[in-house]
């Protein structure tokens, strides 16, 4: 199935199994889930949480640095 | 596959903390850490009744979430607030944060201080890095680190607060190893070494940079997310991402860091080179027979003139 996953103000489409879960698209992108929060549909969810066709997420960097 | 639930109420998680399993929705996340920060604070014995806390803020979620958590505590514990914020003078970055801090302190009704590197040391940080090879953390930290205590030691500060959390700490810890500098090790961990020196207390240091964002966002602190623009190049920022690789598969590993520099703490205290000086130019505490502020300038004004 494919997902849409907004990063800033890029959006990216990924393609995952089906019933994908938050968790399987971070790894899916390489990002690690440490370092970002996750909405979708503008609710914050745990990386647990499972996907559907056309499911779009929302991450939010946490690391401020410096 | 059922929506993940909050471990006490059975309603949606927002979160799911890894290293104990639990899960907690927006309302129980928000209580959790609360708790915890104060818990935090009674544990280290970081406030006492009727003092004056200086409060390191740069409109990041680590200064704002710590000044919001310290502004419900001040009523009930006395506690006299003043907020300290330094420009470092990042173009392009610092304007929006420092008008993030000025808003929150004012509705907070806490005092803000300015100050800026430029009317300090003569140069913002930008122009620092441009006249320099150095890195912009190794201006950053010392500079930083210099005003935030001497306005707090000015202002009559029983304690100066910042928002380190436990990313922040595990951090300085490995770097701290990585380069084998045991005084820095040391330091870290001590909160009073000089009388010259504030004491500092850390009252996010146990708890992730994730949580300290999550709280943010739920509770609808206006911080900034931004990441500062020099934060890439830096020694900190290779750290980060090799311990968030361990995080992420052994969850818990942050707070080993943590506990296990504090175990070792005890054996590095007889660590004779850990005790502070004068510095010989501008009398503040250093490790050498200059301090690092002194020597850095001095570096710069080389550099400016060639």
């Amino acid at each position: 199935m494919k997902v849409k996953v907004l990063v800033g103000r890029e959006e990216r489409e990924v393609e995952v199994k089906e019933g994908a879960s938050v968790a399987e698209v971070l790894e899916a992108l390489g990002i690690n889930r440490e370092e970002v929060i996750v909405k979708l549909g503008g609710t914050i969810v745990t990386e647990e949480e499972p996907l559907e066709e056309g499911s779009r997420i929302e991450l939010i960097r946490v690391i401020s640095g410096g | 596959m059922a929506d993940p639930e909050c471990s006490i109420c059975g309603r949606r998680a927002c979160y799911l903390r890894r290293y104990s399993g639990q899960r907690f929705c927006a309302e129980h996340f928000v209580e959790y850490f609360e708790a915890k920060v104060k818990r935090t604070m009674l544990r280290y014995r970081m406030l006492a009744r009727g003092e004056r806390i200086g409060v390191a803020v740069s409109g990041g979620k680590d200064s704002l979430t710590l000044l919001s958590i310290l502004s419900t505590l001040a009523p009930k514990l006395k506690l006299e607030l003043q907020a300290i914020l330094i420009d470092e003078g990042i173009a392009g970055y610092r304007a929006e944060t420092v008008e993030r801090a000025r808003r929150f302190c004012s509705e907070l009704g806490v005092p803000l201080l300015e100050l800026s590197f430029r009317e300090h040391t003569g140069l913002s940080l930008d122009e620092m890095v441009e006249l320099s090879r150095r890195n912009a953390c190794t201006f950053c930290g010392v500079f930083r680190r210099r005003l935030l205590n001497a306005a707090a030691r000015k202002l009559g500060c029983d304690k100066l607060a910042t928002g380190h959390n436990l990313d922040d700490e595990v951090q300085a810890i490995l770097m701290n190893y990585l380069r084998g500098d045991v005084e820095r090790l040391l330091r870290l961990g001590v909160s009073t070494v000089s009388k010259k020196l504030v004491p500092r207390i850390k009252p996010l240091m146990e708890m992730p940079e994730k949580e300290v964002a999550l709280y943010a966002l739920l509770s609808g602190i206006p911080a900034s997310f931004e990441e500062c623009p020099y934060a890439g190049d830096s020694f900190r920022t290779d750290v980060r991402d090799c311990i968030n690789r361990l995080e992420e598969k052994n969850p818990g590993i942050k707070f080993s860091i943590l506990r296990g520099y504090q175990k070792l703490l005890p054996f590095l205290e007889s660590h004779e080179a850990g005790a502070l000086r004068r510095c010989a130019t501008c009398g503040e505490p250093s490790s050498g027979e200059r301090c690092k502020a002194c020597l850095l300038i001095e570096e710069l004004s080389r550099s400016a003139s060639r």
